[in-house]
């Protein structure tokens, strides 16, 4: 059975237990979990270790213990929010450079530890809501730094990337924006399943390619 | 008045309260406070930020918030015992080569950011100990790694280095080792005060300055 | 809007919160509301106010506040694994199969006096009947399947549509062991979590074409 690991901040985390190694929340990684066993029974063991407030720093600090000595097969990285968000309300960001840097890092060390592993990169994304709004248009900006950053890396060390910030802006077209984030932050049911939708559809590629 | 900040780990932290300055814990940061207030009076405010369990990529994790955004006069550093005994414990350390690179990357951060900052360096520590016994051979030669790490980067940095390895090795010809780490890792009383008399024989060099 | 009431007991509770209805719990409701959500924005409202530990009784006991209260479209129902075993205890903390059947009965006809047009679900208590440890229990297993061929009776019985979940784990412990769908006899994993959700969906979907037929 091979393991996917998911990383990244509380749109991962998604309320899942400390206590229960095997938790997995709420969000996307616990729907995407389900499908598999049914499109894949038996193949696929499915990890979250997602941490609420996460910035790519926190997950950095996080590497060995959260990451490395999980000996994942695959890995999914959804980061950056935080980076921006914390800087509007603490003053404890990281800006769009340093979030390269140290992302670049990681995934370096990531590589050079587990040489076999699949990395898939997630791209940051935001809509217009309470916890955007500080104000919008420059949140916004900033998130946008972030992907793509992400895109950047993921062409670098040529890694699937996952665009979601067009999928969010075209639902939040026809429905509200809370409708899919409502904080325009956090997902709801429906953000996560369509979270775990385009997460599906990359991976079943690379099934189909043998990769995984 | 300028602003003294101590980071570390849990040798800085020492039990110290999460709100407010005012309980600063049993450690070092204590010692430094009375001194210092009492031989400058109302010319610095003494700070304790260590966090229990930190390695060099926790302490860097929290740069902007616990260094950065209070803006130290004088910021005084001691970590990388967590980055070998982490290791031991939980497979969860960082080997000496990192240590030296993340840390270069805290120190040049907080220069660009606060290049008026004076940046004083500690020399990380170890004793074998109920803690340390069991992989005594491992400590005996990380720690060391560690520390000379740390020199390192104030050599690089030209900062100043308060040495405390070698001051607790002379200390064992007076008492044994747990008289001043009880543990191998954490201060007595005893090792608190030695901690403490040393930074302020390099914090005088800087005042005379 | 149409409102789907989840009842039941733990395998549908998953520590919902009937206060906040972006949290569904982590069970089966999860991945419906999940799908339902994003697949036919705001068609469906999806509550959740199963009680872990429940049996047919605590529910029948709950009905006016938790069903008819809340006037649902469409009532889905997943309980007996308690009053199984509840009736395998030493004290015996489930009153049995004739009240069983009898309270579910009661059950259905009561909401449906309150609530002429709403349409029941009811799933199938269903047991990890492939594991070895479960094996060994035989009444357990016997029981289950007793208590499984009443909730089908009680389905029959009203026209309601029944969803069969035994034979569909028994399917996939061939796929799979049982610890991957059902990790202590009764509670399905996530694994187990999404072949009910599965299950359910299909069920509904073919119920809800029928009712534009």
């Amino acid at each position: 059975m091979k393991t996917i690991l998911f990383q990244g901040d509380s749109i991962t985390d998604s309320g899942r237990s400390r206590e229960h190694y095997y938790s997995v929340g709420t969000g996307y990684s616990v729907l995407v979990r389900g499908k598999l066993a049914l499109s894949h029974p038996g193949k696929y063991k499915v990890l979250n270790k997602g941490i609420s407030g996460d910035r790519i720093v926190d997950l950095y600090a996080r590497l060995k213990a959260d990451i490395l000595n999980l000996k994942p097969d695959i890995l999914s990285i959804l980061i950056g929010v935080n980076g921006v968000g914390h800087e509007f309300a603490y003053q404890n960001g990281v800006d769009a450079e340093k979030f390269y840097t140290i992302y670049d890092m990681l995934l370096t060390e990531v590589k050079e530890a587990l040489p076999d592993i699949k990395i898939i990169l997630l791209e940051p994304f935001v809509l217009c809501g309470p916890g955007t709004d500080r104000p919008w248009d420059a949140f916004f900006a900033e998130v946008q730094k972030r992907a793509e950053k992400v895109r950047i890396l993921a062409e670098k060390h040529g890694l699937p990337f996952i665009p979601l910030q067009e999928k969010f802006t075209e639902g939040a077209e026809k429905q509200s924006p809370a409708y899919w984030l409502w904080d325009g932050l956090h997902p709801t049911n429906a953000g996560h399943e369509l979270l775990a939708e385009e997460w599906l559809k990359v991976f079943e590629t690379m099934i189909e390619k043998g990769e995984v | 008045m300028k602003t003294i900040l101590l980071q570390g780990d849990s040798i800085t932290d020492a039990g110290r309260s999460r709100e407010s300055d005012w309980s600063m814990g049993f450690g070092y940061p204590t010692l430094l406070n009375g001194r210092i207030s009492y031989d400058y009076p109302g010319q610095y405010k003494v700070m304790n930020r260590g966090i229990s369990g930190n390695r060099i990529v926790d302490l860097y994790a929290r740069i902007k918030q616990d260094i950065i955004n209070l803006k130290p006069d004088i910021l005084s550093i001691l970590i990388g015992v967590n980055d070998v005994w982490h290791e031991l414990a939980f497979q969860n350390g960082v080997p000496a080569d990192k240590f030296f690179k993340i840390y270069s990357m805290l120190i040049e951060e907080i220069k660009a950011a606060l290049p008026d900052t004076k940046i004083i360096i500690l020399e990380p520590f170890v004793l074998k100990g109920s803690a340390t016994k069991e992989h005594w051979e491992v400590f005996r030669t990380e720690v060391p790694k560690m520390a000379a790490k740390a020199r390192e980067i104030a050599d690089k940095y030209s900062l100043p280095f308060v040495e405390l390895q070698n001051k607790f090795d002379e200390a064992l010809q007076y008492q044994d080792e747990t008289y001043w780490l009880e543990d191998g890792v954490h201060p007595s009383a005893a090792g608190h005060e030695l901690i403490a008399r040393e930074w302020m024989k390099v914090f005088h060099e800087i005042e005379n300055k | 809007m149409k409102t789907i009431l989840f009842q039941g007991d733990s395998i549908t509770d998953g520590e919902h919160s009937n206060d906040n209805p972006l949290n569904p719990g982590y069970c089966y409701p999860l991945f419906v509301k999940s799908y339902l959500d994003r697949n036919y924005p705001e068609e469906y409202q999806i509550l959740n106010r199963a009680i872990a530990g429940n049996h047919v009784v605590d529910v029948y006991a709950r009905m006016m506040r938790d069903i008819v209260a809340l006037k649902p479209d469409v009532l889905s129902i997943l309980i007996g694994v308690n009053d199984v075993l509840g009736w395998l205890k030493e004290d015996k903390t489930s009153p049995g199969e004739d009240i069983y059947y009898r309270t579910y009965c009661q059950l259905i006809e009561d909401t449906r006096k309150f609530l002429p047009d709403v349409q029941i679900m009811i799933l199938e208590p269903f047991i990890a009947s492939g594991m070895p440890e479960a094996e060994k229990r035989g009444s357990f297993t016997a029981l289950a399947y007793r208590y499984a061929e009443l909730t089908r009776n009680i389905a029959e019985k009203y026209g309601l549509t029944y969803i069969h979940l035994q034979d569909k784990f028994n399917e996939a412990l061939k796929k799979a062991p049982s610890e991957y769908w059902i990790y202590d006899d009764v509670h399905p994993t996530v694994e187990g979590t999404a072949l009910i959700a599965e299950a359910w969906l299909d069920a509904f979907r073919k119920m809800e074409n029928g009712n534009k037929k």
